[in-house]
């Protein structure tokens, strides 16, 4: 029997808010196949939570007709999460949410799910689709870290 | 918001023993979001990895 | 689709002696949770409330437009001269909590005993 070197795990998602969670699920259940540790897997499950509600709310702005994709592949030593929606993408990378300035009503409150995601993965990456639409962002996560 | 519309969660997983454990998950998870109790859940969660068992057995015999 | 998030209210009394409304929350926290959120901390008797705690021991779930509506309450009980803190959150969320710099205007405490002690 083959054992090849990766798996992959496929998921289609409703656009509908909550459904974030079932993505959470299965991030968390294959990182935990795969030997991550509690926090690892915790700091996966909310990056995951985040990247899906953009995909929901930004990307396929609550269109019900469309879906999100998640691709998970895991690898030996790193566990890769995409998620894809039918948005444009994101041209700018917005701004360092900046608590001092949201406590002082200088910046909204909100805008806070791109930099959590980049600070609890190893590599994070946003790439827009070619298209105008399919467009992606992927997660990994290191093994040995 | 029409409840009458179904809602559609698709998944696609290797046959690769231990993968049962991902179906369970994922299917837990929409249960929950749908509002089964947690009884409900427990069963759902076990008649997932049997059924997912029996397809990884099944593939492995064809292979 | 996501858990309702149910709020109470509890009046306690800290360590030193100091009245300490208690804001507790269960389910997630999420966009949907305004009412829940923002909506509990504005039914506080705003003369007589000057020290809130946060319980998020029955919470699961947090995302960031959850502690968005964290950080609103946080800058109206500013405004109206209130301290808050808060208690109970999983280490994951605290090191979130860290991470998004909301120590810096609210200290996180493991649990009850432990925020009550210091006030």
């Amino acid at each position: 029997m083959s054992e090849s070197k990766s798996t992959t795990v496929e998921v289609r998602l409703p656009t509908r808010l909550g459904y974030e969670k079932v993505a959470m699920s299965t991030a968390a259940s294959v990182a935990k196949l795969m030997g991550f540790p509690e926090d690892r897997v915790e700091d996966l499950k909310t990056a995951v939570a985040e990247a899906c509600i953009n995909a929901i709310e930004h990307g396929n702005r609550l269109n019900e007709k469309l879906s999100v994709g998640v691709v998970l592949r895991a690898d030996t030593d790193a566990l890769e999460v995409k998620v894809l929606d039918d948005g444009g993408g994101i041209k700018k990378a917005p701004p360092k949410p900046d608590i001092d300035r949201k406590m002082h009503g200088e910046e909204d409150p909100r805008g806070m799910g791109m930099f959590l995601i980049q600070a609890l993965v190893d590599e994070a990456e946003w790439v827009q689709g070619s298209d105008g639409k399919s467009s992606y962002v992927r997660l990994l996560i290191k093994l040995d870290k | 918001m029409s409840k009458s519309k179904s809602t559609t969660v698709e998944v696609r997983l290797p046959t690769r023993p231990g993968y049962e454990k991902v179906a369970m998950s994922t299917a837990a998870s929409v249960a929950r979001l749908m509002g089964f109790p947690e009884d409900r859940v427990e069963d759902l969660k076990t008649a997932v990895t049997e059924a997912c068992i029996n397809a990884i057995e099944h593939d492995r015999r064809m292979t | 689709m996501q858990s309702e998030t149910k709020s109470r209210v509890d009046q306690l009394t800290s360590t030193h002696g100091f009245p300490v409304a208690v804001l507790r929350f269960e389910g997630d926290i999420a966009s949907t949770s305004k009412e829940a959120v923002l909506g509990a901390y504005q039914a506080l008797p705003k003369e007589t409330t000057k020290l809130i705690l946060l319980d998020f021991t029955g919470v699961d779930y947090i995302n960031s437009s959850g502690i968005a509506l964290i950080i609103q309450l946080l800058i109206e009980a500013s405004n109206s001269g209130q301290k808050v803190h808060a208690f109970g959150l999983s280490p994951h969320f605290t090191k979130v909590f860290t991470m998004v710099g909301i120590t810096k205007y609210a200290n996180l405490y493991p649990g009850q005993s432990e925020a009550l002690a210091a006030l």
